[in-house]
């Protein structure tokens, strides 16, 4: 265990939408924590409310119609939550980086990329034009896109997929931020770019010594990128650790039976065993455990009260799960 | 094969998130503007039907002592109390009456407009190529003259009577809803619905009926509310040029346009016909922008869900 | 389990595609040759699962082989019919027993009709199959065939879950009861754990009808789970194609060994360090418009020679059904 205060930490954050017609309880008490240069992912489906979280933790969601209801944010050691937006947008822009699904999107189309990775330098008051031009063309090259100063003054639509996220990559990590929040980086990818792409970003991690946030619903990548995982459902956290030993022996139903239903391509014979039902409606949270409509395990305690995050130990790892029968579960997984 | 076997279950999820399909009567009573314009133009109908009937006597009656009284006062009787004009014609007989005239001839230039509109540039869009091309470029030029420059040419070489006026108003308005038509039927041509219908084998007519005219027709009704305001004044205009409605038969624009020299001294003369084709512009245009909302199922739910709670 | 072989039989397949090819003209007047002499067959009651990544014309061959586009060149079979030589009478009903479910669930029905409405046009289209009194129990028993609810019959599109729509889309598909069904990357959008469910029902609807599918994906782990025979595309051509086994466990093209290896794996059974080499490519993929000369993946290719850029490598089978097309294919295991 790291005596080393983590550098993001984030505490029974809450986060809800109100949309006039109803409340959509988007986080309902996440809990997590990234230490300095460890790859952490946050692993949930669509509507788990990772993406929430990550928005959150840089204070990108507008007030109304969201609201955060609850919790603490600590980046480290600074409470992000109770500080001027000013100043968060100060000390995020500086130490925090953010990389988006969609480049294409997230990068201007009517400027050249050299252009706006120099205006991030322009910005922190970095340097002499010159200077900040020198800069971005190293960097545009240290990211891997060949001919770096010709395509400096390329546009966004220029690149392929894979080199528009390197270029957006090349934005974040320019001041050489503490954390890197990557949200669905490589969704959007091909296989084999995806795979540069992780590897660029483990690089990147190891030459500056940065903790990454991985948001992602892909097990594969989790499984070779991240370190740690918290596992997301329905706005929780209903499970973290390290990666290797949740993913090889899950405490919650709800990791087990994610991983039950993920094709290994091994072979035709084991047939997929889905997860019965569909996520709950964020607006209308069933009561106790919001996993137990769907949960092979669930009892009556389950449909009464919501779980809380005990800590506990498996095969020598702590983890903290969010079930009131973590070690059934544990038994019942058959490896 | 039972939902079970598949381990698909979680229908009492699904079933909390459907609401129940209230009826349209419904949905109009909850939204308070578009029911002020439903019965507003249930009136304006109401007047189209049965008006002349009603009140032509008191639209076509002299009443020289009682020339130019201003609104407001009951004296002459409860059909003045609107004022009346300068022969001393009620202005509220004179309103209802030349209703039927407006509405009549706005309502079939824009629906002329619309349907010719609509179909050709569907047959623009859909089929392109030769056909599509000389539509569109007989659009543009259409579209090229300033069309009350083409109307005055047109109705003073041909006789300026009602046909001629609603066809020549028709045909000066057809562009918007060609080009708008077009447009639309390129951009759904493109869609993954569209291709799918197209894989079942539908042919042309059955993915114009069935996919694309459900999606253009509520567009290019929404710009007939536009054009509806549009077409009033233009023919307005003609009347007042002395080439649209020819007196004694009357209408809005007409009485604009005779009261614009009297402004100064009978200003209602001028005001309440502006104010009734406004009236009628708007609420055609509230009521079209509720029945677009009630018609696409995806929208629908903003009508149904229950008021918050105050 | 039966293999692709057992399946096929005796029987003439059911599809037999010959050097199809389709060339866009895209702006400026480039060329882009989206598919190259394409050839395959598909058994009856067999799955052909189709793998590579984007611009590699998978997508473009299902579009063409359902005529929503012209071929350029080359010719297809649906049992012994004469696919592209059909006129519009004749493809009309050739439709029926050949269907296809689209990737996005979301805008491949029209969100303005009912899901009764979307499940019963291809009756409206081909009148005759099922008379107006029996529609409405027809219906129901495709939506229970699929695993939804009879009384989801009146709902409207943006009421479903991604999951829900995909098997409204299966069942639409199925309502013409073809024999063949492609599926152009029916579950790339949906989440993971309901991708199970509706792999589940493709390979029940499967199992019950004996219908074929060609089933398109760049997620190799579901193509394997689901196909008898996989095919590899790069760049508009078939480079590998085989049995699932063949190549799963014994790839022979370089481009199959790298998106094999480029797979992010849930192992973690294996010890830390070590493992299976990962092999990651270098550069992107060429554009379709301008692909290198020869062998078409030879510029991210680490055994490229001279020869793989002045010589196209032709499609060669080897004992056991395997083909590869490469001049110097890896060898076995």
């Amino acid at each position: 265990m790291s005596t080393a205060p983590a550098l993001l930490e984030v505490r029974d954050l809450r986060v809800e939408f109100h949309t006039g017609l109803e409340v959509v309880h988007a986080v309902n008490g996440a809990t997590f924590s990234v230490a300095r240069g460890e790859t952490a992912a946050v692993l949930g489906e669509s509507g788990c409310g990772k993406s929430v979280t990550a928005a959150s933790i840089m204070r990108l969601l507008p007030q109304p119609p969201a609201r955060i209801a609850g919790g603490s944010i600590h980046f480290d050691g600074d409470d992000v939550l109770a500080m001027p937006k000013r100043r968060w947008r100060q000390i995020a822009g500086r130490h925090i980086g953010m990389v988006f699904q969609d480049a294409l999107s997230s990068l201007n189309p009517v400027f050249s990329v050299g252009w706006q990775i120099a205006e991030t330098f322009r910005v922190h008051g970095e340097g002499s034009a010159r200077e900040r031009r020198v800069r971005a063309i190293e960097l545009l090259d240290h990211v891997g896109i060949p001919a770096a100063a010709r395509r400096y003054r390329d546009y966004p639509h220029q690149f392929s997929g894979g080199m528009r996220q390197r270029v957006m990559i090349a934005m974040a990590v320019a001041m050489q931020p503490r954390l890197l929040i990557a949200d669905e980086p490589t969704t959007a990818l091909d296989v084999t770019i995806q795979a540069q792409i992780m590897e660029l970003l483990e690089r990147l991690r190891a030459e500056l010594g940065m903790a990454i946030v991985l948001i992602t619903h892909d097990l594969g990548v989790v499984s070779e990128a991240a370190a740690r995982v918290a596992v997301m459902y329905a706005g929780r956290v209903v499970e973290s650790g390290p990666t290797r030993e949740i993913l090889r022996r899950p405490a919650h139903p709800y990791t087990q039976a994610l991983l039950r239903s993920v094709p290994t391509g091994r072979s035709r014979a084991d047939k997929l065993r889905p997860i019965v039902g569909s996520p709950p409606d964020l607006a209308r949270l069933p009561a106790g455990c919001a996993f137990h409509p769907r949960c092979e395990h669930a009892r009556e305690r389950c449909m009464q009260r919501s779980p809380v995050a005990q800590a506990c130990t498996v095969a020598g790892a702590a983890r903290t799960v969010e079930c009131h029968f973590p070690l059934e579960v544990l038994g019942a997984h058959g490896g | 094969m039972s939902a079970k076997a598949h381990g698909l279950g979680g229908r009492a999820a699904d079933d909390a998130q459907i609401r129940r399909r209230l009826p349209w009567w419904r949905l109009l009573l909850r939204d308070r503007f578009a029911l002020l314009a439903g019965l507003w133009l249930a009136l304006l109908v109401l007047c189209v039907v049965v008006g002349p009937e009603l009140l032509g006597d008191a639209a076509t009656a002299l009443n020289l002592r009682a020339r130019n009284t201003a609104p407001g006062s009951l004296e002459t009787g409860w059909l003045s109390v609107l004022g009346t004009d300068v022969l001393g014609r009620s202005m509220l007989a004179r309103l209802v009456v030349a209703a039927r005239n407006t509405l009549l001839v706005a309502a079939s230039a824009v629906l002329i407009a619309l349907v010719g509109g609509g179909v050709l540039g569907m047959i623009a869009g859909y089929a392109g190529g030769r056909a599509g091309s000389l539509i569109m470029r007989t659009a543009d030029v259409l579209q090229s003259f300033p069309s009350l420059l083409t109307a005055v040419v047109v109705l003073y070489v041909l006789e300026p009577s009602v046909a001629n006026l609603v066809l020549i108003l028709a045909v000066t308005r057809l562009p918007v809803y060609v080009r708008v038509a077009r447009a639309e039927v390129l951009e759904i041509r493109e869609r993954l619905f569209v291709q799918a219908s197209l894989a079942l084998g539908g042919g042309r007519s059955h993915v114009l009926r069935r996919h694309i005219a459900p999606i253009v027709v509520p567009t290019l009704l929404t710009i007939l509310t536009v054009e509806f305001a549009v077409v009033m004044l233009a023919e307005s205009s003609l009347s007042f040029l002395g080439i649209g409605i020819q007196p004694p038969e009357i209408t809005w624009g007409l009485m604009v346009a005779q009261g614009r020299n009297h402004l100064s001294a009978a200003w209602w003369l001028s005001f309440f016909p502006g104010l009734a084709i406004m009236l009628a512009a708007m609420s055609a245009n509230v009521l079209s922008s509720w029945l677009r909302t009630v018609s696409d199922p995806s929208q629908r739910w903003r009508l149904e869900a229950p008021r918050a709670p105050r | 389990m039966r293999t692709g072989a057992e399946v096929a039989g005796a029987h003439a397949p059911v599809l037999r595609v010959e050097g199809l090819a389709k060339h866009f003209r895209a702006a400026r007047g480039a060329l882009v040759r989206a598919v190259q002499e394409v050839s395959f067959e598909l058994a009856r009651g067999e799955t052909l699962g189709v793998v590579g990544e984007s611009g590699c014309g998978k997508s473009t061959v299902a579009r063409t082989l359902m005529r929503l586009e012209e071929p350029t060149a080359g010719r297809a079979w649906l049992d012994g019919d004469d696919l592209f030589a059909m006129g519009p009478q004749a493809l009309r009903a050739a439709r029926r027993r050949m269907q296809i479910v689209f990737q996005d669930p979301y805008a491949s029905l029209n969100p303005r009709m009912s899901v009764a409405e979307i499940i019963a046009e291809p009756w409206d289209i081909h009148p005759g199959i099922v008379p107006r009194a029996k529609r409405r129990e027809r219906v129901s028993e495709l939506l229970d065939s699929v695993g939804l609810s009879p009384d989801h019959a009146e709902r409207y599109p943006h009421q479903f879950s991604g999951g829900q729509l995909q098997r409204i889309g299966v069942a639409r598909a199925m309502a013409l009861q073809p024999e063949v069904l492609i599926c152009d990357e029916p579950v790339s959008a949906l989440d993971v754990s309901v991708q199970a469910q509706v792999v589940n029902l493709l390979e029940e609807i499967q199992a019950r009808h004996s219908i074929a599918y060609i089933f398109i994906a760049h997620d190799l782990a579901v193509v394997r789970h689901l196909s008898h025979r996989i095919a590899v595309m790069y760049l508009g051509r078939i480079v590998e194609m085989g049995t699932q086994q063949q190549i799963s466990n014994a790839p022979r093209h370089p481009y199959t060994k790298a998106l094999l290896s480029a797979e992010p794996r849930l192992d973690f059974d294996r010890p830390d360090g070590a493992g299976v080499r990962r092999i990651i490519l270098r550069g992107e993929v060429p554009s379709p418009a301008d692909p290198p000369s020869g062998c078409h993946f030879r510029t991210r290719c680490w055994k490229a020679t001279e020869r793989c850029a002045r010589e196209v490598p032709a499609l060669r089978a080897e004992p056991g059904g395997h083909q590869v097309a490469c001049h110097f294919p890896e060898a076995d295991g």
